[in-house]
């Protein structure tokens, strides 16, 4: 369990409840990785760390538009379980930048798997369809199989998580017995700026703004340099 | 008609447009949900003609696909034109053309707006804020910009759409749309360029930091720009676990 019983389900069912508002419903984006990444800092007390993982997933697909039939990869499905990896990693004492950079790695890995899910529940939600249509679109059974619509989704998402916790436990020992030190950590940790910086850069060629995107990236980078060096002056 | 009948109709109709996508399948896409949403309408204005009910549930059934954001301002055109036609007012041609040129026209521009322009706004501003002064003051600032415009549309949208009817169309066609998404593009570019320099920084405060990894970030981010896909990081992954020890070696050189 990550630190206590209540706690993992809690974490479980914000996971499902983010995967549900995520496309199904209401897309109010509360629980996309970044609030979600404050909303889980507050309740695990590891701020920064939850940070690094909710920004990271926040902007890295964030150039991967939900366009016509396209499933971009499933960013709040691989924040939650890069978060459960991370608080699985800890537990087993694997140092906090080493399981961070390894809750990405395999963040990013369910993000992609997380497709998968979205084409189940598309799927599932075909058979509902074929249901409804079948009891020829009556309103009382709509409105029904938006429950069931819902809940199957919810209950989805519960049960991928759920499988990513039991499976964060083998992986955590694994991880352990490599024995690393925390250099490939804090390496990785300090590349992911620039990465994002890059995944952006594809949108950002879209809308042709690059040189404007370039410049500020520099202008800001010696900007914030000589407010650090004026701080160490003073 | 009852105008807070009418009245209680239209929030049902609000209310039941957040769950557009519930049913989303890659046969009938939104169809369901779109049915779904006008059901309330249906019901009211064909109580006692069945034969007519049914009927307009088919019509409603087939293929629809648009961007969930800006559906309620189609949404209020539809409940106004299907009221003109259950009053025999206007044809359902015009309905029928009316629903296919909107839903791929609100489909692009809502993807522009909506996915390309203020998800990410709201994600940097919220980022920003939240590493720059508190994470709890960014997480705030990303869900009220998002929910402000998101609200907009699905509120104010919903009944400048129930206004105009059909004439949305001239409305939307009239102005240019994709002049301030330009500015909300140029805003995003300057934003996120800001952020990501900043978090070299906020990552060297919180002890986040080497200078190995910004380069190693670096040259991964041009490798991602010639190759896209985020497989090129998996494979960073790969090279930085398994040469831990490679690293000092290759820097050395």
């Amino acid at each position: 369990m990550i630190e206590s019983v209540a706690k993992t389900i809690l974490l479980l069912i914000l996971g499902s409840a983010g995967g549900v508002e995520r496309y199904a419903a209401f897309q109010f984006s509360i629980l996309r990785p970044f609030p979600a990444s404050v909303i889980l800092g507050l309740i695990f007390g590891r701020m920064n760390e939850m940070l690094v993982l909710g920004i990271f997933f926040e902007v890295l697909w964030l150039s991967k538009l939900p366009v016509g039939n396209t499933v971009p990869p499933h960013e709040v499905l691989a924040f939650f379980s890069a978060v459960i990896i991370y608080l699985v990693s800890i537990r087993f004492g694997i140092p906090s930048s080493d399981a961070l950079s390894w809750s990405i790695f395999w963040g990013i890995v369910n993000g992609y798997l997380g497709k998968r899910v979205d084409m189940v529940q598309r799927e599932i939600n075909l058979r509902i369809a074929r249901w409804i249509e079948a009891g020829g679109e009556d309103e009382e059974l709509i409105g029904r199989s938006l429950y069931y619509a819902l809940s199957i989704n919810f209950v989805v998402h519960f049960i991928y998580l759920t499988a990513v916790l039991v499976f964060a436990f083998p992986l955590a020992l694994f991880l352990k017995s490599l024995s690393l030190n925390t250099s490939p950590g804090l390496i990785f940790l300090s590349g992911i700026p620039s990465i994002l910086f890059f995944s952006y850069l594809s949108s950002v060629k879209k809308q042709r703004l690059t040189s404007l995107y370039i410049l500020t990236f520099l202008i800001a980078f010696f900007l914030f340099l000589f407010i650090h060096w004026l701080q160490w002056i003073w | 008609m009852d105008m807070v009948k009418v009245g209680g109709i239209l929030l049902k109709i609000i209310w039941r447009s957040f769950f557009l996508q519930a049913w989303w399948n890659f046969e009938r896409l939104q169809s369901i949900g779109l049915l779904y949403t006008l059901l309330p309408l249906l019901d009211h204005l064909y109580k006692n003609e069945r034969e007519k009910y049914f009927q307009r549930k088919k019509f409603y059934e087939e293929y629809f696909n648009t961007n969930p954001l800006f559906f309620p301002i189609m949404l209020g055109a539809l409940v106004k034109m299907e009221m003109e036609y259950a009053g025999g007012k206007i044809k359902e041609d015009i309905i029928s053309s009316f629903k296919v040129r909107m839903m791929s026209t609100l489909g692009a521009i809502g993807d522009t707006y909506g996915w390309a322009g203020f998800r990410p706004l709201s994600a940097f501003a919220g980022i920003l804020i939240g590493v720059l002064i508190s994470p709890v003051a960014g997480l705030i600032v990303f869900v009220v910009i998002y929910n402000s415009f998101s609200f907009f549309l699905r509120i104010r949208g919903f009944f400048l759409g129930y206004r105009y009817g059909v004439e949305i169309v001239d409305m939307i066609g009239n102005r240019n749309p994709y002049r301030i998404a330009k500015i909300l593009f140029t805003v995003n570019s300057v934003l996120s360029a800001s952020l990501f320099s900043y978090l070299i920084f906020w990552s060297y405060v919180h002890q986040f930091f080497s200078f190995e990894g910004v380069f190693a970030g670096f040259v991964i981010g041009l490798f991602m720009v010639i190759f896209p896909g985020d497989f090129v990081i998996l494979f960073y992954y790969i090279i930085l676990i398994t040469g831990d020890r490679l690293w000092p070696e290759i820097l050395k050189m």
